[in-house]
């Protein structure tokens, strides 16, 4: 399993959705480590702790578009992604990123 | 007078003195339910106040980006230490789960992401529904 710490790995400060809103965004962290390393290893996990709080812009982008721009299911993503948080603070921000995937899923196969 | 004639004066002290105990704390707990519940009314109001603030304004303003991310993140964080202090309150959380989601989607779905600011008050009525479920929940709870 792949452990991606978006702190440590990407940016303690991710915002925006677009790589035209800066250098932490979503769309950034989407293309050149998640997707990466979904198509590298069977299960990635990605650990929410350290960052210094979330747009869901950023969220929605990120993980949401891995349905829309990658083409990625549901299905998919519950098998291989794991997202975690062991800051409580940080838990609502996981489910929001969980509802993103489940929306984004639910609009493509609409 | 013998020590057995003092029994029951003692078994009612100490009853009294467990009575008063007893509802010293359902009191106490009461009331702090209230406080808690009183102090989460203030943060989301002034969150609302924040919100509304950024999503009116007439240009783009980065402080008050930064500062409805970080509130955002501040008052969650609020909201789930209220959940600690009681069965209703661990409920009403619970149960909230999906308006708070709403309410962090609303506020914070644009920043740092207009190149050309719009203000957009829709967003300011997304939080102010989600809030009102969740304070009408907790008035429930409470």
């Amino acid at each position: 399993m792949k452990t991606i710490t978006i702190a440590d790995d990407f940016s303690k400060f991710p915002a925006g959705r677009f790589r035209e809103d800066g250098e932490a965004s979503g769309a950034a962290f989407r293309d050149d480590l998640l997707a990466a390393a979904l198509q590298d290893a069977e299960k990635v996990e990605v650990v929410f702790d350290g960052v210094a709080g979330f747009g869901s812009s950023f969220l929605e982008e990120a993980f949401g578009g891995l349905v829309r721009e990658c083409h990625l299911d549901k299905t998919f993503l519950d098998e291989h992604l794991h997202l975690r948080a062991d800051d409580p603070d940080l838990v609502d921000f996981v489910q929001l990123a969980k509802r993103y995937i489940k929306d984004a899923d639910q609009a493509a196969t609409a | 007078m013998s020590w057995l004639a003092l029994a029951p004066l003692a078994t009612a002290l100490l009853a009294a003195s467990l009575a008063l105990a007893g509802n010293y704390w359902l009191q106490n707990r009461s009331g702090r339910r209230i406080r808690d519940a009183d102090e989460a009314r203030r943060h989301l109001y002034d969150f609302l106040a924040l919100v509304a603030e950024y999503w009116m304004a007439k240009q783009r303003d980065t402080v008050l980006e930064a500062r409805v991310l970080a509130t955002t993140w501040i008052v969650m964080a609020e909201l789930r230490r209220m959940q600690s202090h009681s069965r209703r309150l661990r409920r009403w959380y619970h149960d909230t789960e999906e308006h708070r989601l709403d309410m962090i989607d609303a506020a914070t779905g644009g920043c740092f992401q207009q190149e050309d600011w719009a203000a957009d008050p829709n967003r300011v009525l997304l939080v102010a529904r989600s809030m009102r479920h969740i304070l009408g929940a907790l008035r429930r709870a409470c």
